[in-house]
């Protein structure tokens, strides 16, 4: 009795593992209703789109469509595409984020008729700037379970004064109303919707009704025929429909791990690398079911830590010019260049570039045996 | 959604309504966001606010009955860095803030 049950559970297990979907890249995630479906397919056509003039990109842009800079291997992923942020930061601890000179955001591209009415190739940064930061395109897998934990879970983690002396010290950046932030490089926006939102105006110059206006010139007004497309650029539907295609955006599967990469993964831990790369994080209470109380790997805690004076750039919000929120690593054997601003063209390079906090664990990783270090890079290559 | 919404609501404010006709009752909105900047002999003040990464600085005049509250009693006592919301309307072109509040201090 007791073999035929212990038989059981081994074929539960097996079908149960069987029954597993590997998710592809640019799949949806699992457990959506036929009707999310359909609306994570809408919303790829609408990231997918590709913006004229005349539909309403510009007059400042940094890329025509969604899909431009998100692309590789499939929309959602990663782009060569690189962008401009400056900021200023006082030495009172001030983060001036330049809004009345139209940051933080620098768009790189004009149209043609902004160019013809001022002259311009791309938006001009002020001069009182403290900090430039170049900002690479991210893939964008697994963001709607990334907005779907809760702030609480965020705070649980901070640990602003190292008081477990660890030499870690993560805290939440916080947006202009004070909301505690997750999304960006620096941490500073506190939710998916407003992201997208935002990033149609910076990114493409295409309002909508969440964000109805557009950028100003370097703090002017955009010059009278330069942008007659009406405000908004697009509509409710459309926006909802991007909003669902992100959220409903899967981390694509983790590959299958050889003997060295399983080695790897108690090495990522034992040398510290998981107390700012949290592996598991779990969403909360979430009326999407697919979304509802589910643990996922996401290798961050979302929170700022400092990386050194090397890797410092802009201000934003409570972000120091060091500060940088922990990169989720969900996705990152597709990537090919790593950090930020993607300075780093391998996972190592990326590695021995942090600083600041994550000195110690850097330190710990360039002191391992040259196969531990292949195990760990294995290990990362399988995320 | 509804932070969104008021979101947009607030940079709608800062756009369409400062064109809004003079004779029409004022329509009143919270707007909160971060201290840029105070200038008390004018009694004004700049706040930061947005949506996402796209960030606009709004321009507020305090009416001359303001209240200001939770933290300071005037415009002086409010600083760069704090975060306030403001009850405010458009009237001439301009916003105005009846009632503002210190929600954070730096």
């Amino acid at each position: 009795m007791r073999r035929a049950t212990v038989t059981s559970f081994f074929l539960l297990g097996i079908a149960a593992s069987g029954c597993a979907r590997f998710v592809h890249p640019g799949d949806p995630i699992s457990g959506l209703t036929p009707e999310q479906r359909d609306q994570f397919r809408r919303g790829r056509a609408v990231f997918d789109s590709v913006f004229t003039p005349e539909t309403g990109l510009g007059p400042l842009f940094n890329s025509a469509a969604c899909g431009e800079c998100h692309e590789h291997p499939v929309a959602g992923g990663s782009g060569d595409e690189v962008e401009v942020h400056a900021t200023a930061f006082h030495v009172d601890g001030n983060c001036d984020m330049l809004a009345a000179e139209g940051g933080p955001v620098f768009q790189q591209e004009v149209t043609p008729a902004l160019k013809a009415a001022l002259g311009i190739e791309r938006e001009p940064i002020p001069e009182d700037t403290t900090g430039r930061g170049l900002r690479s395109s991210p893939a964008i897998f697994g963001r709607g379970l990334l907005d779907a934990v809760p702030d609480s879970d965020l705070i649980s983690y901070a640990d602003p004064d190292d008081r477990n002396h660890d030499g870690i010290s993560g805290r939440p950046n916080r947006f202009v109303d004070g909301r505690i932030g997750r999304f960006g490089r620096k941490g500073f926006v506190p939710n998916l919707n407003e992201f997208n939102a935002g990033a149609f105006v910076i990114e493409q110059g295409i309002t909508n009704p969440a964000a109805p206006t557009e950028e100003s010139i370097g703090g002017d007004s955009i010059p009278a025929g330069v942008d007659p497309t009406p405000d908004p650029e697009i509509n409710q539907e459309a926006l909802d429909l991007t909003n669902d295609f992100l959220r409903f955006l899967a981390p694509p599967s983790p590959l299958r791990r050889t003997e060295a990469a399983k080695r790897g993964e108690k090495l990522f831990a034992h040398i510290g690398c998981a107390s700012c790369h949290l592996p598991r994080l779990r969403t909360g209470k979430n009326p999407v079911r697919a979304l509802n109380r589910k643990t996922f790997f996401a290798y961050t805690d979302l929170l700022l830590h400092d990386m050194g004076p090397d890797l410092a750039d802009i201000c934003l919000g409570l972000a120091t010019p060091s500060e940088f929120r922990t990169e989720p690593l969900i996705g990152v054997h597709l990537s090919s260049h790593f950090l930020h601003d993607g300075r780093a063209a391998t996972l190592e390079q990326a590695i021995e570039l942090h600083g600041g906090e994550g000195s110690g664990t850097r330190d710990r990783f360039k002191a391992l045996k040259p196969k531990e270090r292949e195990a760990v890079i294995a290990f990362l290559k399988t995320l | 959604m509804k932070r969104l919404t008021m979101a947009a609501v607030l940079i709608l404010l800062a756009s369409a309504l400062l064109a809004a006709d003079a004779q029409q009752p004022p329509t009143y909105t919270w707007v909160q966001g971060t201290i840029h900047a105070v200038q008390p002999k004018s009694g004004s003040f700049e706040m930061v606010t947005g949506v996402g990464m796209s960030l606009r600085l709004l321009r507020l005049l305090a009416s001359h009955n303001a209240q200001v509250a939770g933290g300071g009693a005037a415009l002086t006592d409010l600083k760069r860095g704090d975060i306030c919301r403001a009850l405010c309307y458009a009237s001439d072109g301009k916003l105005f803030a009846d009632r503002i509040e210190k929600v954070a201090a730096r």
